[in-house]
């Protein structure tokens, strides 16, 4: 069998609490995994930052190694006028806010991906290649800034991929 | 090569050695797997001839590949001219006279999956391309070759 994999996130005041098999990385003015973004609540005010997220990749089942090559990127979508993606790779854990993370523009080119590291944990996630089961990708926070200008509705889709070796 | 196509989760390895012993990704009386690292181990001490992924065969001891297709059987040296002029351009001839592996060069297998999975809207199937190869130490320097097998039937050597 491949490796079994699955994206998680965590939330919540640090050390945060982790949630498995996220369905979807929906942004929003709400610290939440699977956010629902038709529910008013959870709609992001235009000018304002949504909650930072931080999603992890899971690796579980039978495999000898995991990684290395591991790659993270934006490889589809297009973001409207006054709409950001920031990201980064981090092992570190900080209870999200709306601050804006000080992260750069998601990169939406392989070549220019962002490095993935493994680990027995997302904050041990420093190493090329990982033998430990179950092994976790470093986090991948991220957080959509909007401006003033920014449309309003949904930004429309946007595919994150995540590229890595394993055997 | 097309992103629609469907792409199969697994093509199986099988691991042939010296003195006829097998080791086979999945066991086929039981299915149970087993894990790529046992061929690694028993690389080290036993001989390993050979080290098929779907219709490729890697012969350890040429470090060729050969392709399975329709009943036949193709030969695919890793280099753009004959076999000597290969040898002689990787420097493989000298060092295998130097080496005391009865005229064979040490190679290491390199084998791994190599995985695109998506996360967000319009996620497509993940995308599994499988590296079989080798890697030698030859005069110094680092020898490798490796062919991609995807799933769709295409061959790339890298």
């Amino acid at each position: 069998m491949v490796a079994t994999f699955e994206w998680d996130e965590q939330n919540g005041a640090s050390p945060g609490s982790k949630s498995h098999a996220i369905t979807n990385g929906n942004f929003g003015n709400v610290d939440d995994k699977n956010i629902d973004i038709t529910v008013e609540a959870n709609k992001i005010p235009r000018g304002e930052n949504s909650y930072s997220k931080y999603i992890s990749g899971h690796f579980s089942g039978a495999y000898t190694l995991i990684g290395p090559n591991g790659k993270l990127w934006k490889s589809a979508g297009s973001l409207p006028s006054g709409v950001t993606l920031k990201a980064t790779m981090t092992v570190t854990y900080a209870t999200p806010t709306k601050t804006a993370t000080g992260d750069s523009d998601i990169p939406t080119v392989e070549g220019s991906a962002l490095t993935v590291q493994f680990g027995d944990t997302e904050a041990q996630a420093t190493n090329n290649t990982e033998a430990t089961v179950p092994c976790y990708s470093a986090y991948y926070r991220c957080q959509l800034q909007t401006t003033g200008s920014a449309p309003t509705g949904a930004i429309g889709a946007q595919t994150i991929t995540l590229k890595y070796d394993e055997s | 090569m097309s992103e629609e196509v469907e792409y199969p989760r697994l093509i199986p390895w099988m691991a042939r050695f010296e003195r006829g012993s097998t080791l086979s990704q999945f066991d086929p009386s039981s299915g149970k797997e087993t894990l790529f690292r046992e061929v690694l181990l028993r690389e080290l001490k036993d001989d390993l001839l050979n080290f098929t992924v779907g219709n490729v065969t890697l012969d350890m001891k040429e470090g060729s590949f050969i392709i399975h297709e329709n009943g036949k059987a193709f030969k695919l040296i890793p280099s753009c001219g004959k076999v000597k002029e290969m040898m002689d351009e990787y420097g493989l001839e000298e060092e295998r006279r130097r080496s005391k592996l009865q005229g064979q060069i040490l190679k290491r297998l390199i084998y791994f999956r190599r995985r695109s999975t998506d996360f967000g809207a319009d996620v497509k199937p993940d995308r599994i391309v499988y590296a079989l190869g080798w890697q030698a130490t030859v005069d110094g320097r680092n020898v490798k070759h490796i062919l991609y097998i995807h799933p769709n039937g295409d061959l790339v050597l890298g």
